[in-house]
Protein backbone atom coordinates (compact mmCIF):
# COMPACT_ATOMS: atom_id res chain seq x y z
CA UNK A 1 0.00 0.00 0.00
CA UNK A 2 2.84 2.36 0.87
CA UNK A 3 4.38 1.73 -2.54
CA UNK A 4 1.06 2.49 -4.23
CA UNK A 5 0.80 5.75 -2.27
CA UNK A 6 4.30 6.78 -3.34
CA UNK A 7 3.29 6.26 -7.00
CA UNK A 8 0.74 9.07 -6.62
CA UNK A 9 3.66 11.51 -6.89
CA UNK A 10 2.71 15.17 -6.57
CA UNK A 11 -0.94 14.09 -6.17
CA UNK A 12 -0.28 12.30 -2.84
CA UNK A 13 -1.46 15.21 -0.66
CA UNK A 14 -4.47 15.95 -2.87
CA UNK A 15 -5.41 12.24 -2.92
CA UNK A 16 -5.34 12.17 0.87
CA UNK A 17 -7.62 15.21 1.03
CA UNK A 18 -10.02 13.60 -1.46
CA UNK A 19 -10.11 10.34 0.54
CA UNK A 20 -10.81 12.27 3.77
CA UNK A 21 -13.57 14.21 2.02
CA UNK A 22 -15.21 11.06 0.66
CA UNK A 23 -14.83 9.19 3.95
CA UNK A 24 -17.97 10.90 5.27
CA UNK A 25 -20.05 10.15 2.17
CA UNK A 26 -20.21 10.34 -1.62
CA UNK A 27 -19.60 13.70 -3.29
CA UNK A 28 -19.20 15.13 -6.77
CA UNK A 29 -16.26 17.33 -7.81
CA UNK A 30 -17.88 20.66 -6.95
CA UNK A 31 -18.80 19.57 -3.40
CA UNK A 32 -15.39 17.96 -2.91
CA UNK A 33 -13.61 21.24 -3.70
CA UNK A 34 -15.80 23.15 -1.22
CA UNK A 35 -15.48 20.48 1.47
CA UNK A 36 -11.68 20.27 1.13
CA UNK A 37 -11.38 24.04 1.27
CA UNK A 38 -13.54 24.07 4.39
CA UNK A 39 -11.68 21.45 6.42
CA UNK A 40 -8.12 22.03 5.17
CA UNK A 41 -8.00 25.54 3.76
CA UNK A 42 -6.65 24.13 0.51
CA UNK A 43 -8.25 25.58 -2.62
CA UNK A 44 -8.09 22.97 -5.38
CA UNK A 45 -8.42 23.72 -9.07
CA UNK A 46 -10.27 21.29 -11.40
CA UNK A 47 -7.14 20.01 -13.20
CA UNK A 48 -5.46 19.00 -9.95
CA UNK A 49 -8.62 17.50 -8.46
CA UNK A 50 -9.32 15.33 -11.50
CA UNK A 51 -5.65 14.31 -11.80
CA UNK A 52 -6.01 12.89 -8.27
CA UNK A 53 -9.46 11.37 -8.96
CA UNK A 54 -8.06 9.60 -12.05
CA UNK A 55 -5.26 8.04 -9.98
CA UNK A 56 -7.55 7.08 -7.08
CA UNK A 57 -10.03 5.49 -9.47
CA UNK A 58 -7.25 3.61 -11.26
CA UNK A 59 -6.14 2.13 -7.91
CA UNK A 60 -9.72 1.21 -7.01
CA UNK A 61 -9.69 3.47 -3.91
CA UNK A 62 -12.71 5.42 -5.12
CA UNK A 63 -15.47 4.61 -7.63
CA UNK A 64 -18.08 6.64 -9.51
CA UNK A 65 -21.68 6.32 -8.42
CA UNK A 66 -24.13 5.67 -11.25
CA UNK A 67 -26.50 8.59 -11.54
CA UNK A 68 -28.69 10.24 -14.14
CA UNK A 69 -27.46 13.67 -13.02
CA UNK A 70 -24.81 15.58 -14.89
CA UNK A 71 -22.57 15.83 -11.82
CA UNK A 72 -21.21 12.37 -11.13
CA UNK A 73 -20.60 11.60 -7.44
CA UNK A 74 -17.71 9.44 -6.23
CA UNK A 75 -17.53 7.20 -3.17
CA UNK A 76 -14.63 5.70 -1.29
CA UNK A 77 -14.13 1.90 -1.53
CA UNK A 78 -12.97 -0.50 1.18
CA UNK A 79 -9.50 -0.43 -0.38
CA UNK A 80 -9.61 3.36 -0.21
CA UNK A 81 -10.59 3.29 3.47
CA UNK A 82 -7.66 0.96 4.19
CA UNK A 83 -5.27 3.27 2.33
CA UNK A 84 -6.67 6.29 4.18
CA UNK A 85 -6.27 4.58 7.58
CA UNK A 86 -2.67 3.71 6.73
CA UNK A 87 -1.84 7.24 5.59
CA UNK A 88 -3.45 8.78 8.67
CA UNK A 89 -1.49 6.38 10.91
CA UNK A 90 1.72 7.47 9.14
CA UNK A 91 0.79 11.13 9.63
CA UNK A 92 0.11 10.48 13.34
CA UNK A 93 3.56 8.90 13.72
CA UNK A 94 5.12 11.87 11.93
CA UNK A 95 3.15 14.30 14.08
CA UNK A 96 4.17 12.49 17.31
CA UNK A 97 7.82 12.39 16.26
CA UNK A 98 7.69 16.05 15.34
CA UNK A 99 6.05 17.06 18.62
CA UNK A 100 8.53 14.99 20.62
CA UNK A 101 11.58 16.37 18.85
CA UNK A 102 10.49 20.01 18.74
CA UNK A 103 9.48 19.66 22.41
CA UNK A 104 13.02 18.48 23.24
CA UNK A 105 14.56 21.23 21.17
CA UNK A 106 12.39 23.92 22.78
CA UNK A 107 12.80 22.45 26.29
CA UNK A 108 9.08 21.67 26.70
CA UNK A 109 9.29 17.96 27.50
CA UNK B 1 -13.37 35.50 -20.81
CA UNK B 2 -11.10 33.47 -18.50
CA UNK B 3 -13.85 30.87 -18.09
CA UNK B 4 -14.06 30.43 -21.87
CA UNK B 5 -10.26 30.00 -22.03
CA UNK B 6 -10.42 27.47 -19.18
CA UNK B 7 -13.20 25.56 -20.96
CA UNK B 8 -11.13 25.57 -24.16
CA UNK B 9 -8.25 23.95 -22.23
CA UNK B 10 -10.37 20.79 -21.96
CA UNK B 11 -9.87 20.21 -25.69
CA UNK B 12 -6.20 19.64 -24.98
CA UNK B 13 -6.93 16.52 -22.93
CA UNK B 14 -6.81 13.05 -24.54
CA UNK B 15 -10.12 11.85 -25.97
CA UNK B 16 -10.37 8.97 -23.47
CA UNK B 17 -10.02 11.47 -20.62
CA UNK B 18 -12.63 13.80 -22.15
CA UNK B 19 -15.03 10.89 -22.63
CA UNK B 20 -14.60 9.92 -18.99
CA UNK B 21 -14.31 13.24 -17.13
CA UNK B 22 -14.88 15.97 -19.74
CA UNK B 23 -18.52 16.72 -18.95
CA UNK B 24 -17.94 16.80 -15.17
CA UNK B 25 -14.96 19.13 -15.42
CA UNK B 26 -16.74 21.37 -17.95
CA UNK B 27 -19.60 21.66 -15.45
CA UNK B 28 -17.14 22.41 -12.66
CA UNK B 29 -15.40 25.10 -14.71
CA UNK B 30 -18.76 26.65 -15.61
CA UNK B 31 -19.93 26.80 -12.00
CA UNK B 32 -16.83 28.32 -10.35
CA UNK B 33 -14.89 31.53 -10.82
CA UNK B 34 -12.08 30.98 -13.34
CA UNK B 35 -8.68 32.62 -12.89
CA UNK B 36 -5.36 32.45 -14.68
CA UNK B 37 -4.29 29.75 -12.22
CA UNK B 38 -7.37 27.69 -13.24
CA UNK B 39 -6.23 27.84 -16.88
CA UNK B 40 -2.63 26.95 -15.97
CA UNK B 41 -3.84 24.13 -13.71
CA UNK B 42 -5.95 22.66 -16.54
CA UNK B 43 -3.01 23.04 -18.93
CA UNK B 44 -0.76 21.11 -16.52
CA UNK B 45 -3.57 18.57 -16.05
CA UNK B 46 -3.78 18.03 -19.82
CA UNK B 47 -0.03 17.41 -20.04
CA UNK B 48 -0.31 15.01 -17.09
CA UNK B 49 -3.24 13.16 -18.73
CA UNK B 50 -1.23 12.70 -21.95
CA UNK B 51 1.87 11.54 -20.07
CA UNK B 52 -0.15 9.12 -17.90
CA UNK B 53 -2.64 8.13 -20.59
CA UNK B 54 -2.71 4.52 -19.42
CA UNK B 55 -4.03 5.56 -16.03
CA UNK B 56 -7.26 6.89 -17.49
CA UNK B 57 -9.98 4.36 -16.56
CA UNK B 58 -11.17 2.38 -19.63
CA UNK B 59 -8.58 4.09 -21.85
CA UNK B 60 -7.50 2.10 -24.86
CA UNK B 61 -3.96 2.29 -26.22
CA UNK B 62 -2.82 5.90 -26.58
CA UNK B 63 -3.40 7.35 -30.03
CA UNK B 64 -1.59 10.32 -31.48
CA UNK B 65 -4.09 12.68 -33.17
CA UNK B 66 -4.13 12.35 -36.97
CA UNK B 67 -3.41 16.08 -37.37
CA UNK B 68 -0.16 15.65 -35.40
CA UNK B 69 0.82 12.56 -37.41
CA UNK B 70 0.18 14.37 -40.71
CA UNK B 71 2.08 17.46 -39.53
CA UNK B 72 5.09 15.33 -38.60
CA UNK B 73 4.89 13.33 -41.85
CA UNK B 74 4.65 16.55 -43.89
CA UNK B 75 7.68 18.02 -42.10
CA UNK B 76 9.63 14.79 -42.67
CA UNK B 77 8.74 14.95 -46.39
CA UNK B 78 10.01 18.52 -46.68
CA UNK B 79 13.18 17.58 -44.80
CA UNK B 80 13.72 14.58 -47.10
CA UNK B 81 12.95 16.59 -50.21
CA UNK B 82 16.00 18.76 -49.67
CA UNK B 83 18.67 16.02 -49.76
CA UNK B 84 16.44 14.09 -52.19
CA UNK B 85 16.53 16.67 -54.97
CA UNK B 86 19.63 18.68 -54.11
CA UNK B 87 22.21 15.99 -54.76
CA UNK B 88 23.03 17.32 -58.22
CA UNK B 89 25.64 14.65 -59.02
CA UNK B 90 23.22 11.81 -58.27
CA UNK B 91 20.26 13.52 -59.94
CA UNK B 92 22.03 14.17 -63.22
CA UNK B 93 24.16 11.01 -63.09
CA UNK B 94 21.19 8.73 -62.43
CA UNK B 95 19.14 10.47 -65.14
CA UNK B 96 21.97 10.14 -67.69
CA UNK B 97 22.31 6.45 -66.84
CA UNK B 98 18.53 5.88 -67.09
CA UNK B 99 18.29 7.88 -70.32
CA UNK B 100 20.89 5.52 -71.79
CA UNK B 101 18.19 2.83 -71.74
CA UNK B 102 16.34 4.65 -74.53
CA UNK B 103 13.09 6.64 -74.75
CA UNK B 104 11.68 4.74 -71.75
CA UNK B 105 13.24 7.25 -69.33
CA UNK B 106 11.42 10.18 -70.93
CA UNK B 107 8.11 8.30 -70.86
CA UNK B 108 8.60 7.34 -67.20
CA UNK B 109 9.37 10.93 -66.30
CA UNK B 110 6.25 12.18 -68.10
CA UNK B 111 4.14 9.49 -66.45
CA UNK B 112 5.38 10.38 -62.95
CA UNK B 113 4.87 14.11 -63.44
CA UNK B 114 1.39 13.65 -64.91
CA UNK B 115 0.29 11.33 -62.10
CA UNK B 116 1.57 13.72 -59.41
CA UNK B 117 -0.25 16.62 -61.09
CA UNK B 118 -3.41 14.49 -61.37
CA UNK B 119 -3.10 13.55 -57.70
CA UNK B 120 -2.69 17.15 -56.51
CA UNK B 121 -5.47 18.41 -58.78
CA UNK B 122 -7.84 15.63 -57.63
CA UNK B 123 -7.08 16.50 -54.04
CA UNK B 124 -7.97 20.16 -54.52
CA UNK B 125 -11.03 19.37 -56.67
CA UNK B 126 -12.26 16.81 -54.13
CA UNK B 127 -13.44 19.58 -51.81
CA UNK B 128 -14.84 21.97 -54.41
CA UNK B 129 -18.35 20.38 -54.53
CA UNK B 130 -18.35 20.32 -50.72
CA UNK B 131 -17.45 24.02 -50.59
CA UNK B 132 -20.15 24.90 -53.14
CA UNK B 133 -22.79 22.89 -51.20
CA UNK B 134 -21.64 24.44 -47.91
CA UNK B 135 -21.73 27.95 -49.36
CA UNK B 136 -25.30 27.37 -50.53
CA UNK B 137 -26.31 25.76 -47.20
CA UNK B 138 -24.99 28.58 -45.02
CA UNK B 139 -27.21 31.08 -46.80
CA UNK B 140 -30.29 28.87 -46.94
CA UNK B 141 -32.61 29.76 -44.08
CA UNK B 142 -34.54 26.46 -44.50
CA UNK B 143 -31.45 24.56 -43.29
CA UNK B 144 -31.13 23.77 -39.59
CA UNK B 145 -28.84 25.81 -37.36
CA UNK B 146 -26.29 22.98 -37.06
CA UNK B 147 -26.07 22.67 -40.85
CA UNK B 148 -25.67 26.41 -41.34
CA UNK B 149 -23.01 26.69 -38.63
CA UNK B 150 -21.12 23.67 -39.95
CA UNK B 151 -21.37 24.98 -43.52
CA UNK B 152 -19.99 28.34 -42.36
CA UNK B 153 -17.08 26.61 -40.63
CA UNK B 154 -16.37 24.59 -43.80
CA UNK B 155 -16.31 27.72 -45.97
CA UNK B 156 -14.20 29.73 -43.49
CA UNK B 157 -11.71 26.89 -43.05
CA UNK B 158 -11.65 26.43 -46.83
CA UNK B 159 -10.74 30.09 -47.32
CA UNK B 160 -7.99 29.88 -44.68
CA UNK B 161 -6.54 26.67 -46.11
CA UNK B 162 -6.66 28.00 -49.67
CA UNK B 163 -3.57 30.11 -48.88
CA UNK B 164 -1.16 27.22 -48.03
CA UNK B 165 -2.71 25.00 -50.72
CA UNK B 166 -2.09 27.65 -53.40
CA UNK B 167 1.42 28.27 -52.05
CA UNK B 168 2.33 24.57 -52.22
CA UNK B 169 0.68 24.31 -55.67
CA UNK B 170 2.73 27.27 -56.97
CA UNK B 171 5.84 25.81 -55.35
CA UNK B 172 5.24 22.50 -57.16
CA UNK B 173 4.59 24.23 -60.49
CA UNK B 174 7.62 26.48 -60.14
CA UNK B 175 9.98 23.61 -59.35
CA UNK B 176 8.66 20.97 -61.74
CA UNK B 177 7.59 23.05 -64.73
CA UNK B 178 9.03 26.58 -64.56
CA UNK B 179 12.52 25.39 -63.53
CA UNK B 180 12.76 27.85 -60.70
CA UNK B 181 15.00 27.36 -57.70
CA UNK B 182 17.83 24.85 -57.57
CA UNK B 183 18.26 23.08 -60.96
CA UNK B 184 17.18 19.49 -60.37
CA UNK B 185 17.12 18.09 -63.89
CA UNK B 186 14.51 15.74 -65.36
CA UNK B 187 14.70 13.23 -62.49
CA UNK B 188 14.20 15.96 -59.87
CA UNK B 189 11.27 17.37 -61.87
CA UNK B 190 9.71 13.89 -61.96
CA UNK B 191 9.85 13.32 -58.21
CA UNK B 192 9.19 16.82 -56.80
CA UNK B 193 5.43 16.28 -56.80
CA UNK B 194 5.78 13.24 -54.54
CA UNK B 195 7.22 15.41 -51.77
CA UNK B 196 4.59 18.17 -52.06
CA UNK B 197 1.32 16.58 -53.16
CA UNK B 198 0.66 14.61 -49.92
CA UNK B 199 0.92 17.89 -48.01
CA UNK B 200 -1.74 19.40 -50.30
CA UNK B 201 -3.96 16.34 -49.71
CA UNK B 202 -3.51 16.67 -45.94
CA UNK B 203 -4.36 20.39 -46.11
CA UNK B 204 -7.79 19.74 -47.66
CA UNK B 205 -8.70 16.95 -45.22
CA UNK B 206 -10.09 19.30 -42.49
CA UNK B 207 -12.99 20.26 -44.78
CA UNK B 208 -14.73 16.83 -44.95
CA UNK B 209 -13.77 16.34 -41.29
CA UNK B 210 -15.72 19.47 -40.30
CA UNK B 211 -18.56 18.85 -42.78
CA UNK B 212 -19.38 15.40 -41.39
CA UNK B 213 -21.09 17.09 -38.41
CA UNK B 214 -24.01 18.11 -40.67
CA UNK B 215 -26.08 15.22 -42.10
CA UNK B 216 -27.18 17.23 -45.14
CA UNK B 217 -23.52 17.61 -46.18
CA UNK B 218 -22.94 13.83 -45.98
CA UNK B 219 -23.07 13.16 -49.77
CA UNK B 220 -20.41 15.85 -50.26
CA UNK B 221 -18.25 14.30 -47.53
CA UNK B 222 -18.50 10.86 -49.15
CA UNK B 223 -17.72 12.23 -52.60
CA UNK B 224 -14.73 14.11 -51.14
CA UNK B 225 -13.47 10.91 -49.51
CA UNK B 226 -13.75 8.94 -52.75
CA UNK B 227 -11.89 11.58 -54.76
CA UNK B 228 -9.17 11.88 -52.10
CA UNK B 229 -8.74 8.09 -52.28
CA UNK B 230 -8.24 8.38 -56.06
CA UNK B 231 -5.71 11.17 -55.43
CA UNK B 232 -3.82 8.96 -52.96
CA UNK B 233 -3.75 6.08 -55.47
CA UNK B 234 -2.41 8.42 -58.18
CA UNK B 235 0.30 9.62 -55.77
CA UNK B 236 1.33 6.03 -55.01
CA UNK B 237 1.31 5.07 -58.71
CA UNK B 238 3.38 8.16 -59.60
CA UNK B 239 6.23 6.93 -57.41
CA UNK B 240 6.54 3.69 -59.45
CA UNK B 241 8.08 5.32 -62.58
CA UNK B 242 10.33 7.41 -60.28
CA UNK B 243 11.59 4.25 -58.59
CA UNK B 244 12.12 2.53 -61.96
CA UNK B 245 14.20 5.56 -63.06
CA UNK B 246 16.12 5.34 -59.80
CA UNK B 247 16.83 1.62 -60.36
CA UNK B 248 17.97 2.29 -63.93
CA UNK B 249 20.30 5.06 -62.73
CA UNK B 250 21.43 3.30 -59.58
CA UNK B 251 25.11 2.96 -60.58
CA UNK B 252 25.45 6.76 -60.68
CA UNK B 253 23.45 7.55 -57.54
CA UNK B 254 24.93 7.98 -54.08
CA UNK B 255 23.53 5.82 -51.27
CA UNK B 256 22.35 8.90 -49.33
CA UNK B 257 20.40 10.05 -52.40
CA UNK B 258 18.82 6.59 -52.85
CA UNK B 259 17.99 6.42 -49.13
CA UNK B 260 16.43 9.92 -49.12
CA UNK B 261 14.30 9.26 -52.20
CA UNK B 262 13.22 5.79 -50.98
CA UNK B 263 12.30 7.16 -47.54
CA UNK B 264 10.52 10.08 -49.24
CA UNK B 265 8.51 7.65 -51.39
CA UNK B 266 7.50 5.58 -48.36
CA UNK B 267 6.46 8.61 -46.28
CA UNK B 268 4.66 10.15 -49.26
CA UNK B 269 2.60 7.00 -49.99
CA UNK B 270 1.91 6.40 -46.28
CA UNK B 271 0.84 9.99 -45.69
CA UNK B 272 -1.53 10.10 -48.66
CA UNK B 273 -2.94 6.69 -47.65
CA UNK B 274 -3.63 8.05 -44.15
CA UNK B 275 -5.46 11.04 -45.63
CA UNK B 276 -7.50 8.79 -47.95
CA UNK B 277 -8.38 6.31 -45.18
CA UNK B 278 -9.51 9.10 -42.89
CA UNK B 279 -11.57 10.79 -45.63
CA UNK B 280 -13.22 7.49 -46.60
CA UNK B 281 -14.10 6.81 -42.95
CA UNK B 282 -15.62 10.27 -42.65
CA UNK B 283 -17.72 9.55 -45.74
CA UNK B 284 -18.95 6.22 -44.34
CA UNK B 285 -19.70 7.74 -40.91
CA UNK B 286 -21.54 10.71 -42.42
CA UNK B 287 -23.64 8.51 -44.71
CA UNK B 288 -24.33 6.14 -41.79
CA UNK B 289 -25.77 9.04 -39.79
CA UNK B 290 -27.90 10.05 -42.77
CA UNK B 291 -29.59 6.65 -43.02
CA UNK B 292 -29.54 4.94 -39.62
CA UNK B 293 -30.42 1.25 -39.59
Amino acid sequence: MAGKTRELGRFTDVALLVLISLAEGQKHGYRMIHDIEEFSGTSLEPGTLYGALMRLEERGWIEPVETAERRKPYRITEGGRGALREQLATLRRVEQAGTRRTGVAWGLS
Amino acid sequence: MMRAVAAAMLRLYPKAWRDRYGEEVADLVASRPAHLRTVLDLLAGAADAWIHHRRIPAAGPGRIPLAAVLTIAGTVLLLLWNPGVRDAASLYGAWAEAAGAGPLAGRLRGMATSLFVLSGASGVLSVVPLLITSHAAMKHSAQGQVTRMTARRVVTTGLLLAVPVVLFGCFFYGLAFAHQGFPVGPLGDAMTGGFLVPIILALVLPLPTIAMAAPSLAPGVRSSGNTLAVAAICNALAWLPVLVLLVLGLPKASWTFVAAVSAGALVSVWMSALVARSALRHGRTAMGRLSPG
